[in-house]
């Protein structure tokens, strides 16, 4: 056995400090990188390995490589790989990322081993910012830029953050559905983990995984609209600009410009703060979402009139009866349950297509 | 969506220039209905304490025994062979159960060369034939070749997964919500008069479908738009995955009431998956196997759960009708030292074993022979007989068998991860 394993001699196989008074007499002494640990740090026998391996060259490119792939979620081109293939395009990724992993690393040393300044400058880095590459640069390896599957533990806490509540199964559940390590929950269909049999990650999407995204964007657009719009209009974290009545025709049918806009801001700050685009009013991708957003209103008043007492009602799980915060029981003026315009499951459609999107599941 | 539908639908939005090569559709011999189970023995196994047993009789160099349990209890079914447990154990039972029930099916192949003690690297070689990086593991370079539009075409719990981005491997363990993904737009998958979203027969009122409309045609021009090859790849993807086929429902309908846990679990997942036409190949694990110290008491227990394990793969196999169409081989790692340390571990060891059953194996064989001391000998080629001038078997000559078993042999995906050994013919 090696000596960095006796160097945690005093731990038990449940990784508790227990001082052993005895030790295996065929395994090598403490030590790391063919140095013998000093006999005075016998009783900070870790704090020292600590330092051997800080001082260790390799440190510092094994740590800018894990920052680089937990952030990007791609590993770097291995080198091993050059020797059994001869593409040129990927030697030359190869050398082009080993110079940008280079600067990294010297950076890494000259700002005092700082990580969160070694994040900065890997997300700073052309090969994290890239959007575009300029006529006649080609990248077959599909190594520059970033867009890496968000993974269940990432989704779920971007959820809690965008939509302010977590994806439980149940409100009283404790464990959030993707994050969680339910047997009902989706964090290994999903890709992630269960840290024994199950220890590495599927950062590919497949059939699977855009199942649990299909259900998470109608059981969440289905529940979110409704939270939101009970919230007085400066909390909303969804709905600041519109009403749960704002629509962009009246009663007689005319246009009203005001709602118009209205409901153009609030789908400018939807596509915000759920993808980090800052559209322009007349953007095209807006003037899509709100043409969904009007054709989800269309088709809806088509439904009410032709089955009124079936329609009017929002389908029973996406209604508000009690309190979010509270729990209580709401009064019949607060409660939401009716829907006879359409419009909050139209905003329910427009989040579901938004939440759906490439830029909500990827980062 | 229908096949064909999404094949023009790809070709009109110019998507299918950024699949994987592999998604284009290649002439082979291969057949999809042909189904595949990687069984790995996470950590390291000891072929000693299973399928290669030598017994307690001292080493000539001082190292004590292979084995704690005496050689005369070596028991023997048919033409197999296989370890008895020590008396410090408490046996189960589970072993006299696997060895008489599959033995006229089992294949054993003894005295495999991994050439690593590394677990990364066994790893590798066990799965896919070679320890060189890059390799695709077996179970996804079949699933590219025979059936990569599948929706899960490749299920794997683990193990060595890597897929070269031929296919997606798919986890489909740890859960019991196949009912709720099958039916995303129900608040209760059993009641189709509720829905999150209203669904119509009129597509022009069917809320769902209109906004699933608007998002596909969203990713589509994203797809166009996008600059970056490496996001265009990832958006198509994305799209490929929302619109290839899915038969979640078929799936759950074939599933057990309760799925169970650990790799029995895993196996009625894989199993359900093979006969809802949702995947041909997948990885089931079984860990544990690292025993470093206290071998006998926690390695034989392993073993056991393993082999319970394959017996329910099986079960669930036969129940499904399936079983003159699905292969399973079982692997490790690598060995363990045919010898103890002094905390009675075993340490890793390069010589290792395998085990296989099912479709096209013909069982109550062993082939490959290992000394004493568990090295590995070299065996005659034709004969199959230990001849020292014959060759020494590496998990290459094993890959080779399983890619003509597969009949993928020929594919062009195949021979971009060639494998260096002449070919002998293991299965028989």
């Amino acid at each position: 056995m090696d000596p960095v394993a006796s160097i945690f001699q005093h731990w038990d196989e449940r990784g508790r400090h227990r001082v052993s008074e005895q030790w295996y007499s065929d395994m090598e002494t403490r030590g790391f990188n063919n140095v013998k640990m000093p006999i005075k740090f016998t009783e900070s026998s870790v704090q020292w390995l600590a330092q051997e391996i800080v001082k260790d060259p390799r440190f510092v490119k094994a740590t800018v490589k894990v920052m680089y792939t937990g952030l990007t979620g791609r590993k770097p081109i291995n080198s091993q790989l050059l020797n059994s293939n001869e593409n040129a395009d990927l030697r030359e990724a190869y050398v082009s990322q080993r110079n940008m992993l280079n600067s990294l690393e010297q950076q890494f040393i000259a700002e005092g081993y700082n990580l969160k300044k070694l994040a900065k400058n890997i997300i700073l880095s052309a090969y994290w910012r890239a959007d575009s590459l300029e006529n006649g640069v080609s990248d077959t390896t599909n190594t520059i830029g970033s867009s890496r599957l968000l993974t269940p533990e990432m989704l779920d806490r971007k959820i809690q953050a965008i939509l302010g509540f977590t994806w439980k199964r149940r409100s009283y559940d404790s464990q959030s559905r993707l994050a969680g390590n339910r047997n009902n929950g989706y964090r290994q269909l999903y890709g992630g983990i269960d840290s024994d049999l199950v220890n590495k990650r599927i950062t590919q999407v497949n059939g699977m995984m855009t199942a649990v995204q299909k259900r998470m964007v109608t059981e969440l657009s289905c529940k979110a609209v409704t939270l939101d719009f009970f919230k007085v209009r400066q909390a909303r974290q969804l709905f600041p600009q519109v009403s749960i009545n704002t629509s962009p025709v009246d009663d007689d049918g005319f246009q009203v410009p005001s709602a118009i806009n209205a409901i153009k801001q609030n789908i400018k700050h939807l596509h915000w703060v759920m993808h980090g685009d800052s559209l322009e009013i007349d953007d095209v991708e807006l003037q899509h979402t709100y043409d969904l957003f009007n054709q989800l209103k269309s088709a809806g008043h088509q439904l009410l009139n032709s089955n009124f007492n079936k329609y009017r009602y929002l389908p029973s799980s996406c209604r508000l009866y009690y309190h979010p915060e509270t729990g209580e029981r709401l009064s019949n003026t607060d409660e939401i349950v009716l829907d006879e315009d359409y419009s909050v499951r139209a905003w329910m459609g427009v989040l579901a297509y938004l939440m759906s999107d490439f830029k909500f599941v990827y980062e | 969506m229908k096949r064909r539908q999404f094949m023009q639908l790809l070709g009109v939005s110019g998507m299918a220039a950024y699949l994987p090569a592999p998604f284009i559709k290649q002439a082979n011999a291969a057949d999809p209905n042909h189904f595949w189970v990687m069984v790995h023995a996470g950590g390291g196994w000891d072929p000693t304490s299973l399928c290669d047993p030598k017994g307690n009789a001292l080493r000539n160099d001082g190292r004590g025994p292979v084995n704690q349990y005496q050689t005369e209890q070596i028991k023997s079914v048919g033409n197999i062979r296989y370890s008895p447990y020590p008396d410090s154990v408490t046996d189960p039972g589970i072993f006299d159960n696997f060895f008489t029930s599959y033995q006229s099916q089992l294949l054993v192949v003894n005295g495999i060369d991994h050439q690593t003690n590394s677990h990364s690297a066994g790893t590798r070689n066990a799965w896919s034939g070679s320890s060189d990086m890059g390799m695709p593991g077996f179970a996804a370079l079949v699933a590219a070749v025979t059936a990569r539009d599948l929706p899960m075409t490749f299920l794997s719990n683990g193990g060595y997964d890597f897929t070269d981005s031929l296919v997606s491997p798919t986890r489909a363990s740890g859960s019991g919500a196949f009912q709720e993904l099958a039916f995303p737009n129900r608040p209760n998958p059993n009641d189709s008069n509720q829905q999150f979203l209203d669904q119509n027969e009129n597509s022009s009122l069917d809320i769902h479908k209109l906004i699933v409309d608007a998002s596909n045609k969203r990713l589509n021009r994203q797809i166009e738009q996008e600059l970056l090859p490496q996001r265009r790849t990832a958006m198509s993807q994305l799209f490929i995955a929302r619109n290839g086929k899915n038969n979640l429902n078929t799936l759950v309908n074939k599933l057990p009431g309760q799925i169970s846990g650990g790799m029995k679990g895993q196996a009625e997942i894989a199993v359900a998956a093979f006969a809802s036409n949702m995947a041909v190949s997948a990885n089931l694990v079984s860990g544990g196997f690292d025993t470093h110290g206290n071998h006998d008491n926690s390695h034989f227990p392993r073993l056991a759960t393993l082999l319970d394990g394959v017996d329910h793969l099986m079960q669930e196999i036969n129940r499904h009708g399936l079983a003159d169409r699905v292969t399973v081989v079982i692997g490790s790692d690598f060995g363990r030292t045919p010898y103890y340390n002094n905390g009675n571990g075993k340490d890793h060891w390069n010589v290792t074993s395998l085990m296989m059953l099912g479709a096209g194996v013909q069982g109550d064989r062993v082939v490959g022979a290992t000394d004493a001391n568990f090295n590995a000998l070299a065996i005659n080629p034709e004969s199959l007989e230990v001849d020292p001038n014959g060759v020494v078997l590496t998990p290459s000559h094993v890959h080779q068998n399983l890619r003509r078993l597969a009949g993928i042999e020929e594919s062009n995906i195949t021979k971009k991860y060639g494998l260096s050994n002449t070919f002998i013919n293991l299965l028989g």
